[in-house]
C-alpha cells in the first residue's frame, strides 16, 4: 500500500514538474520573440546639453526646496538602471517624495571625444551642470548624489568648490580609496597593466572590452542569472524585471581614450584622491574641503567598489556630520531592484529629508 | 568504491574529478599548489568543495531511495546547483585575486595588443585608401570634423560663460527668463541665460584666467 502511495506521489510530482517546464518554455519563447520592455519611463525634460551629455530634470510635485543632482558613472553602462521601470525606479521614488530630481547622463562617447579627460568633466562640465540645476530650480543650494564613478568625480568638484552651496552629499558605492578597490585594483596595477600602451593602441576602450572586464569579475554570474531565470520563468513579475534589467545590462558603453588613461593612472594606479595629490584643472583636490553633511552608502557584496574603498570618504571628508551605512546587496542591487527599494532608497531619501528640511 | 548504489559510485567519481580539476585550475592559474592537507599560509580550495559535495551526495542518496522525482528533490537540486556555482565563484575569485593571475592577464593583454596594433593600422590604411578611391571622406576625416564640432561647441559655451560673467559684473538686470519673481527658467543649452544664481560655481574660463 505504501509503495502504491509513493508511486502515485511520484507520478503527480512528475506531472507538476512537466507542467511547470511547459510554462517555462512558453514564457521563454514569449521573451525571445516579444518586444523589449520600455525602461526609463519617468517623465523628464532636458535642461542642459553639451556634446553627448544631457542633464535631465524629472517631473515631480517639487514640494522640497532643495534640488537633488544625481551624478552616475561615465562609460560602462547607461543611466537607465536608475529609472528602470515604474515601481522599481530610484528616480521615481525620489520624485514621488517631492524631490526636484536632476540626473546627469554623460552620454555615449565616440572617437571624436577621445580627448575628453576626467579633468574636463570635473572642471568644465560639472560646474555648468550645477549652475543649470541652480538656475532652473531657482534654489539657493542643492544636494548631490554620486553613484559609482560619479562619486569620485562629483566629490572632486565639491572639494574644489567650497563656495558652491552643496547642502548635502551622498556617496553611493563610489570608490574613493582605490588601494581597497578589490580585483580591479589588482588587475590594473601598474606592474601588470600598461594603460599607456592600451590607450595608444586601441584609443577609446571598446564596449566589448568593458563588458569583458566586468564579466571577468564574476565569471559565474551569467550562469546564476540563467539558472534563476529558468527557475522563475513561470513568475511573470520576475520575468518582467529580468527583461528590463537584461536590456540595461547588455548595453555597455565605451570609455573615451584620455578619460580612461587618466582614470586608471591617477585613481587606480596612483590612488591620488585619498593621498591628496590629485590635481584637476591645475588645482588640488582636497577631500578635507568636503564639509557638508555626508552620507556614504556601501554594499556588503560589492566587488566593483568594496565597502572599504567606499567608506574611505567618511575618513577623509572634513565635516562633522558624517554617516556610513553598509547595506545588503551588490554594486547594482544596492540601487536597483526590490532589495534596493527596501534597504537603500528609504535610507537615502530619509537622510536627505532630515538634512534639507 | 562500493557498488551498493550506482548513483553514489558515480558521485564519488565526479567528486574526485572535481577535486583533481580544481587542483589543475589552481596550478594553471599560477596560484599556490594545494597539497593535502594544505600547509598554513596556502589556499586550500578543497575546503569550498567538500561540504557541497557531501550535500550533493545526500541529495543523490535521497533521490535513489525515493525512487522518483518530488518537488522537494527539485528544490534541493536547485539549492545544490546554486551552491555548486557559488563554490566555483569563490574558487575562481580566489584564483583571480592572485598576482599570478593579474600577471597572466597583463601578458595576455600585451600579446593581444601586439597582434592587434599592426592589424588595426593595416585595416585603417586599407579602408582609408578604399574610401578615398570612391571619393568618400576617410574615417579620420569624419572623426576630425566631429572633433572640431565638439571643440566649437566648447568654445561657444566658453563665450557664453564670459558674457554671463560680464553681465554679472555690470550689476543686476531684468531677469533673463522674463518670469516674474525670478521663477525657474526652463531651457536647454544654446538659449539665453538667466541671472546668476547665488553660489554659482566658477566656469572653466574664469578658472583659466
Amino acid at each position: 500500500m505504501q509503495g502504491t502511495t509513493n508511486a502515485a506521489d511520484a507520478v503527480g510530482a512528475l506531472a507538476a514538474e512537466w507542467t511547470r517546464a511547459l510554462t517555462r518554455a512558453a514564457r521563454a519563447l514569449e521573451m525571445a520573440t516579444g518586444p523589449e520592455p520600455a525602461i526609463g519611463l519617468t517623465p523628464k525634460e532636458v535642461v542642459y546639453r553639451r556634446n553627448k551629455a544631457r542633464l535631465y530634470r524629472y517631473e515631480s510635485p517639487r514640494t522640497r526646496a532643495v534640488p537633488v543632482l544625481f551624478v552616475p558613472n561615465l562609460g560602462i553602462s547607461r543611466p537607465s538602471i536608475f529609472d528602470l521601470q515604474p515601481g522599481s525606479s530610484f528616480v521615481e521614488h525620489m520624485c514621488r517624495l517631492g524631490y526636484d530630481f536632476y540626473l546627469l547622463d554623460w552620454g555615449v562617447y565616440g572617437e571624436e571625444d577621445n580627448g575628453l579627460t576626467v579633468d574636463e568633466c570635473v572642471t568644465r562640465l560639472l560646474p555648468r551642470v550645477v549652475r543649470r540645476v541652480l538656475e532652473t530650480s531657482g534654489a539657493d543650494g542643492l544636494a548631490v548624489i554620486g553613484y559609482c564613478m560619479g562619486a569620485p568625480l562629483s566629490v572632486s568638484f565639491v572639494a574644489q568648490h567650497p563656495e558652491v552651496p552643496v547642502r548635502a552629499y551622498v556617496n553611493m558605492a563610489g570608490p574613493i580609496d582605490f588601494a581597497q578597490a578589490g580585483l580591479f585594483a589588482l588587475w590594473l596595477d601598474k606592474r601588470f597593466y600598461d594603460v599607456d600602451r592600451v590607450v595608444d593602441t586601441v584609443g577609446a576602450i571598446p564596449a566589448d572590452w568593458v563588458k569583458l572586464g566586468f564579466k571577468l569579475l564574476r565569471p559565474t554570474m551569467d550562469v546564476t542569472t540563467a539558472l534563476n531565470l529558468w527557475w522563475n520563468l513561470d513568475n511573470p513579475r520576475y520575468v518582467q524585471g529580468y527583461q528590463a534589467l537584461s536590456r540595461w545590462a547588455n548595453e555597455y558603453v565605451p570609455f573615451p581614450a584620455e578619460f580612461f588613461r587618466q582614470w586608471v593612472k591617477e585613481f587606480y594606479q596612483e590612488n591620488r584622491l585619498v593621498q591628496g595629490t590629485l590635481r584637476l584643472g591645475g588645482q588640488p583636490v582636497e577631500l578635507g574641503q568636503v564639509r557638508c553633511p555626508l552620507l556614504v552608502v556601501g554594499a556588503k557584496e560589492d566587488y566593483i567598489a568594496p565597502p572599504g574603498c567606499v567608506r574611505a570618504l567618511v575618513d577623509h571628508a572634513g565635516g562633522t556630520d558624517k554617516t556610513y551605512v553598509e547595506l545588503p546587496g551588490g554594486h547594482i542591487s544596492l540601487i536597483a531592484g526590490r532589495s534596493a527599494s527596501v534597504h537603500c532608497w528609504p535610507r537615502v531619501s530619509d537622510w536627505l529629508a532630515a538634512r534639507l528640511a | 568504491m562500493t557498488t551498493q548504489h550506482p548513483a553514489q559510485d558515480a558521485f564519488e567519481l565526479w567528486k574526485k574529478a572535481l577535486e583533481d580539476g580544481t587542483q589543475a585550475w589552481v596550478r594553471a592559474l599560477g596560484g599556490a599548489p594545494t597539497p593535502q592537507p594544505a600547509p598554513p599560509g596556502t589556499h586550500d580550495f578543497g575546503q569550498f568543495w567538500r561540504p557541497i559535495l557531501t550535500q550533493g551526495m545526500e541529495i543523490w542518496q535521497k533521490a535513489a531511495a525515493q525512487g522518483g522525482v518530488s518537488p522537494e528533490f527539485a528544490q534541493q537540486w536547485k539549492t545544490f546547483l546554486d551552491q555548486w556555482i557559488d563554490v566555483w565563484s569563490k574558487t575562481l575569485g580566489q584564483a583571480m585575486a592572485t598576482e599570478g593571475f593579474a600577471q597572466a592577464l597583463g601578458r595576455y593583454l600585451d600579446q593581444t595588443l601586439a597582434a592587434q596594433a599592426p592589424l588595426r593600422k593595416g585595416m585603417e590604411q586599407y579602408t582609408d585608401q578604399a574610401l578615398r578611391t570612391l571619393g568618400f571622406p576617410s574615417r579620420g576625416q569624419v572623426v576630425g570634423l566631429a572633433s572640431q564640432l565638439v571643440a566649437l561647441e566648447e568654445r561657444m559655451e566658453g563665450l557664453e560663460d564670459r558674457l554671463d560673467e560680464i553681465r554679472r559684473l555690470l550689476g543686476p538686470t531684468t531677469p533673463a527668463s522674463g518670469e516674474p519673481g525670478g521663477a525657474p527658467e526652463r531651457r536647454a543649452s544654446g538659449t539665453r541665460r538667466g541671472t546668476r544664481s547665488p553660489g554659482r560655481p566658477p566656469t572653466h574660463s574664469q578658472e583659466a584666467r
